[in-house]
């Protein structure tokens, strides 16, 4: 192989690396980041002005790693009688008969290796918009913050749900509005996210929120 | 054990040859790039090739842009899936014999657990089991069917009228018609096939197993007892097993059943007893390294010492009606080279011993001319024992799985060859293969004017055919079975069809023109025959479910547990025999525990798991003992021609201590070739390894053992892949050269493991002082702390918990050429120490003992890698686990080269991307250039679909550049915590084991916290003799290892002039 076109080679893919890099880069950090959507659902109309609980359609989130966005069917359970005249429910309706999946953009990224599971950290009570961001003010939904993991840290380290006066395991939800009013948001929270019923605290669980690598690198 | 007794891993070690102190030196064995000439001369120096790094970036950066990503909601949720949390199912593997805790991820099945409620696996799963997930996903596999004739084969599309055709074609045979299946066992498959065969008046049913020495056990049985049941050994019932050339660990038809009961008679009991294992056996097998005791013998020898054993019985009053012997035992051992007085002594041993005693053979060794004299006389003592009816076995306790038809292939292929057959419909029996090469099987086949085949692969067999159905893998299919009478076990698809394929049971259906389909056909059956069968409180709905639950229902369980009487010996089956002491070379094939008869030559899992006893990858060899190497100067590698009656093969020498001189064994499984798949076809297309069915003869019934062979140097040389020798121990070889005397492990007689005043048995070195860098908050972890205990008495080596861990980490495999280099990515090991059997005589080095000691991350609390990292990739958790974060790694490897235990892997190239590693990719610059993308890369493929839907998505797939090693399976712990959490109570153990417990046969490995003092790693850690591993070093692992005990005489303590130093 001639050097000359090696060291050309590398110099051109040293370039490219750092647009890679650019493109990597933006997927978690891209505050602002709003994508059309298929079908321009408003979390505004659901979650804010009818006060649907976030559970009711992300209803694995509390179970299961993904929050996952909800199944056709679930949509239709209200829209066959709800709004049904409607365009956008008309779409819906439409995917549902035809039994094709509507393909959702993905909003909000993982950095890469890291796992995030939605199941531990509502049940330690952290409320969506925590991570979120006011959804139920939002027409469409937009990324409110930098996902690095400093920013993972912040609250692992700052956090703990250890509160000395309620001892252990009782949420503490400073969280939620502490990160509100740091991005500056106006819209209307509640302090206190309700939990339906509190899970019981197991002896051996960690209610601390880990700070080591293990945590989310597995 | 004394304090300067030797243990080595290999022969280079135990010489302190140049090689093995240079890989002792050197972990990374292969320097990056160096020797990267190329066949043209091209030079590249490290520094250009760095450069040219900097140019992959451009084809990666082609692809890696950030593209809109998709969230594709169901359409309707199924119930009791939720996205990203497993679903298990209880199913059963192809034969029945493992029952099965099926884990899915989104519909995919990725890993595979035992059953513990299934009565012969008990919640164990050996490798192959393991590894039969990956066959789900072989992108080999016969897809469509076909029909084969001059040309290509042509897809079928009327998959259905084809089957009509089939049908017809038997119909018209009639009596010369033969419908040949693997043995039928279970309600719904027996159900089925009556109502085939009643479709096809006359047709003949013929069955046939690929396991071996199943045909001579019945027939012996036959002889002796007047019944062809195979009866059932409980080894865990008996004190003193001995073993007459019977590698049951490997060749037992239920080998997972044999190895569990046999460590849990060999278990050291708290007063002080354990059971013992004596083997005579030609080669050094997993049962004869696993036991107390060994005998080299040729395999001739075995008949006459069976016979000098009951003789010596006779002769202290246990006779049998009818039988009079008159063998000398004296005679036998000095014919055979056995230490005098052992049989009388082993004879003596057994008296005592009545029915707590068993005696076996079978296997290979039973293939031979003197085979059934050897079996007749093994029941013989066990009549005089009268074992027979408890630690034997028969009736309702028999072995129900293996029912062979009586004249099996070899009226099969003589009616073909005579034209006697018209119409073949054979299903999933691999008959080109698994018969000697001798057996023209292609030539029978040739007589019969049609022919159809129901197979996985375009195999050997199925290209014989006229058209081919494809198969379903077992978990794409409904199946029953009954592994033992009464227990009724239940297979579930847990899977959607990848291919167009189906059941063996649905074409069978199809065939015969029942109308429906074969799930409802099973639980119509199961109705009928289990449910109404006994009492059953619930409705049938509710009992399907709960059956489907449970995988099992056992309504004889009983039964099969009451103690038999045991039955008249017929004494006309004992003749006397003589063999004449044989001149020359004798030839074993024998089987493998990993490879048994072949079916899984296209798992690139288990080709890379390393044999249980010689530790080589992705070869098989000629082995002989070191004695005969020696004498005939024999190097490791060389290509010898080996020639029998049967036909003749080049081989690859492999020097195996332990084995009888003028012995070569050669295992069979090998050298499918392309057929089989692309991972069997090897690198070089002509399959891996060697086909030792080449060298098998047939006399009536296959002729394995004692085969006279012939043998001369072929001017060839190889490597072959030894995994032993890399990851060497600081100081393995203990006292060899006068080296420190750090302890790696430990063995004792059980004598002086019972010695008075030494209630501890503790290992004796000179404990450092608990100095530490480390911050103590790690030593203080409130709630768990993760721990380990490896019990080495009860490891044969089998390697169920390597191919487990694969399974559940997304390990990857190398190949070959990367083996060779030190590049084998198991995060857990075995590591096999020889040592003399007899301390006096430490030169002899065929008379070894073995001990097996699975190696993974200690997960030190003073974890020497950690304090070298420069980018803190790898730290302590909470629990106490040391733990790897791949995205930190830099890939120094300053870690491994710190690692006192040499358990941590660089990932050198994207192994992940490669089916079966990069063994076919040539030399180290191809390799490069074909991972930076500046060569194409047509053997990339792992992107073939479907073979990446085996990954666990809970675990990082690794890419180049990054270390990793064992995590204690963290994902795992962190579930069962989420789990904890949500049920505000404790799991119970049994649902907290790590990949590589829950896999384990004998289960010689317990995970959990040793926090809590109840859980099993708690009790066993402060049990006697446990110790840990290079306990100077002071790195505090969390391993705890139990002491390899020997359950035989202890030899009188040598004089210090007979020790060499």
């Amino acid at each position: 192989m001639n050097k000359a076109i090696i060291v050309v080679l590398a110099l051109l893919g040293l370039g490219f690396a750092g647009v890679v890099l650019a493109e990597i880069y933006e997927s978690s950090l891209d505050v602002g980041y709003a994508p059309e959507q298929p079908i321009p659902f408003s979390h505004k109309i659901h979650a804010g002005d009818n006060k649907m609980e976030c559970l009711y359609c992300h209803f694995n989130a509390d179970k299961s790693r993904h929050a996952t966005v909800p199944p056709t069917s679930l949509c239709m359970g209200c829209h066959q009688q709800v709004a049904s005249d409607r365009p956008l429910p008309q779409k819906v309706k439409e995917h549902y008969e035809k039994e094709e999946p509507i393909e959702w953009v993905k909003v909000h990224h993982l950095p890469e290796h890291a796992f995030f599971s939605h199941e531990r950290h509502v049940a330690a009570g952290v409320s969506c918009q925590t991570c979120h961001g006011p959804v139920e003010t939002m027409d469409k939904v937009v990324q409110t913050v930098d996902i690095n993991m400093g920013w993972c840290l912040d609250c692992h380290r700052d956090n703990n749900y250890v509160n000395a006066e309620q001892g252990v395991g009782t949420p503490n939800y400073r969280t939620h509005r502490d990160m509100i009013e740091k991005l500056g948001y106006s819209g209307k929270y509640s302090d206190v996210v309700e939990v339906k019923e509190e899970p019981p605290i197991h002896p051996h669980t960690h209610m601390n929120a880990p700070t080591s690598c293990s945590t989310c690198h597995q | 054990m004394s304090d300067d007794k030797m243990y080595w891993t290999t022969l280079e070690q135990l010489e302190g040859t140049e090689d093995y102190l240079k890989a002792r030196e050197e972990e990374f064995r292969a320097k990056p790039f160096e020797d990267m000439e190329e066949g043209g001369g091209v030079k590249a120096s490290r520094r250009d090739v760095i450069k040219a790094t900097g140019a992959a970036a451009i084809f990666l950066g082609a692809t890696g842009c950030n593209p809109e990503r998709r969230l594709i909601p169901y359409h309707d949720q199924p119930e009791e899936t939720i996205p990203g949390n497993p679903v298990f199912y209880s199913s059963i593997d192809a034969d029945g014999e493992h029952g099965l805790i099926v884990t899915t991820t989104e519909g995919r099945p990725i890993r595979l657990d035992g059953n513990p409620d299934h009565p012969v696996s008990r919640g164990k799963l050996d490798a192959v089991g393991n590894a039969s997930v990956l066959d789900l996903y072989d992108p080999d596999r016969l897809r469509q069917a076909v029909r084969l004739g001059e040309g290509n084969p042509e897809v079928v599309e009327k998959v259905d009228d084809l089957l009509v055709e089939i049908g017809a074609a038997l119909t018209a045979a009639g009596p010369r018609g033969v419908l040949v299946t693997k043995p039928v066992h279970g309600v719904g498959q027996e159900a089925l096939m009556n109502e085939v065969l009643e479709a096809f008046p006359g047709v003949r049913h013929v069955e046939i197993s690929s396991e071996i020495g199943l045909e001579k056990v019945r027939a012996s049985q036959k002889a002796c007892y007047g019944s062809r049941d195979l009866p059932n050994h409980r080894y865990d019932l008996s004190d003193l097993t001995v073993s007459l050339g019977f590698d049951f660990l490997s060749e037992a038809p239920n080998r997972s059943e044999a190895s569990a009961l046999a460590a849990k008679a060999r278990k050291y009991k708290k007063d002080g007893s354990m059971g013992r294992l004596v083997s005579f056996e030609p080669n050094l097998s997993m049962t004869g390294g696993f036991g107390d005791e060994r005998h080299r013998v040729q395999p001739q020898a075995l008949p006459e010492i069976a016979l000098a054993l009951a003789t010596e019985l006779q002769g202290m009053g246990l006779t049998v009606p009818g039988v009079k012997l008159s063998t000398s035992s004296a005679e036998v051992e000095k014919k055979w080279g056995i230490k005098e007085g052992t049989l009388h002594n082993l004879a003596l041993e057994l008296s005592k011993l009545k029915k707590k005693s068993l005696v076996v053979a079978g296997g290979s060794t039973v293939q031979m001319a003197q085979g059934d004299a050897l079996l007749n006389t093994v029941n013989l003592i066990n009549t005089m024992l009268e074992n027979d009816g408890t630690t034997v076995t028969y009736g309702k306790a028999a072995l129900n799985t293996w029912n062979e038809s009586e004249s099996g292939w070899q009226g099969l292929l003589a009616d073909a060859a005579a034209g006697r057959i018209q119409t073949l419909v054979i299903a999933d029996v691999n008959l080109a293969y698994v018969l000697p090469t001798k057996v023209d099987v292609a030539g029978a086949f040739s007589k019969i004017p049609q022919k159809f085949g129901l197979f996985t692969h375009l195999h050997e067999t199925a290209l014989l055919c006229q058209a081919v159905l494809p198969l379903h893998h077992f978990l794409e299919s409904w199946s029953d079975g009954e592994p033992r009478h009464g227990a009724h076990v239940l297979g579930q698809p847990v899977i959607q069809p990848l291919w167009e394929t189906r059941s063996r049971q649905d074409y069978l259906m199809g065939i015969a023109g029942i109308q429906g389909n074969w799930a409802t056909f099973l639980k119509n059956t199961w109705k009928a025959k289990v449910y109404n069968s006994a009492l059953f409180a619930a409705d049938f709905e509710t009992f399907w479910k709960g059956a489907l639950r449970k995988g099992i229902v056992d309504v004889l369980e009983a039964d099969r547990e009451a103690p038999q009487a045991p039955r008249p010996f017929i004494p006309s089956a004992i003749q006397g025999v003589t063999v004449e002491a044989p001149k020359g070379f004798q030839l074993l094939v024998h089987r493998t525990c990993l490879h048994g008869s072949g079916d899984s030559m296209n798992n690139a899992w288990l080709l890379e798991t390393p044999d249980p006893i010689s530790k080589i990858t992705w070869d098989n060899y000629a082995a002989f003992s070191l004695g005969t190497a020696k004498k005939h100067d024999l190097q490791e590698g060389e290509y010898v021609l080996l020639k029998t009656s049967a036909g003749e093969v080049e081989a690859p020498v492999h020097i195996q201590p332990g084995l009888a001189d003028d012995v070569i064994a050669v295992a069979m499984g090998w050298g499918r070739g392309p057929e089989a798949g692309q991972v069997a076809a090897g690198p070089s297309g002509t399959g891996v390894g060697f086909n030792a069915a080449r060298l098998a003869e047939v006399d009536g019934d296959l002729v394995l053992c004692g085969l006279p062979v012939q043998w001369e140097r072929v001017a060839k040389k190889t490597e072959l892949a030894c995994v032993q020798g890399h990851q060497y121990l600081e100081n393995s070889r203990i006292r060899a050269t006068g080296e420190g005397k750090r302890k790696i492990l430990q063995d004792a007689y059980l004598e002086e493991f019972n010695e008075e005043g030494n209630e501890d048995w503790k290992i004796s070195y000179h404990m450092p002082t608990d100095i530490s860098l480390w911050r103590q908050q790690f030593k203080d972890a409130t709630t768990h702390k993760w721990g380990m205990v490896i019990d080495t008495n009860a490891c044969n080596g089998c390697g169920a918990c390597i191919v487990s861990c694969q399974a559940e980490n997304n390990i990857s495999v190398v190949g070959k050429d990367e083996v060779l280099l030190n590049r084998e990515m198991h995060w857990i090991r075995i590591d096999r120490y020889y040592t003399a059997a007899d301390d006096n005589h430490p030169e002899e080095t065929d008379e070894v003992d073995l001990v097996q000691q699975p190696m993974l991350c200690q997960h030190c609390d003073n974890a020497p890698c950690e304090t070298v990292c420069p980018v803190v990739a790898t730290t302590h958790n909470e629990e106490g686990l040391n733990v790897q974060t791949y995205n930190r790694c830099v890939g120094t490897r300053y870690c491994s080269n710190n690692c006192p235990y040499k358990v941590r892997h660089y990932n050198w190239y994207d192994y992940s991307d490669y089916r079966a590693g990069l063994h076919q990719s040539g030399r180290p610059l191809t390799r490069f250039l074909r991972q930076i993308g500046l060569m194409g890369d047509e053997l990339k493929d792992k992107t073939e679909f479907p073979l990446m839907m085996q990954f666990n998505p809970d675990v990082t797939v690794r890419s180049r550049g990054v270390m990793e090693k064992c995590t204690f399976c963290i994902h795992k712990i962190r579930r069962w915590h989420d789990q904890e959490r949500k049920l505000g109570r404790d799991l119970p153990e049994s649902a907290k084991q790590s990949a590589c417990e829950s896999a384990c046969p004998t289960s010689a490995i317990s995970f959990g916290n040793m926090l809590d003092e109840d859980s099993k790693v708690s009790t066993e850690m402060d049990s006697k003799g446990a110790y840990k591993v290079l306990m100077e070093v002071n790195a505090q692992p969390n391993i705890t290892y139990l002491t390899r005990l020997k359950n035989r005489p202890m030899p009188p303590k040598s004089t210090s002039e007979s020790k060499h130093h």
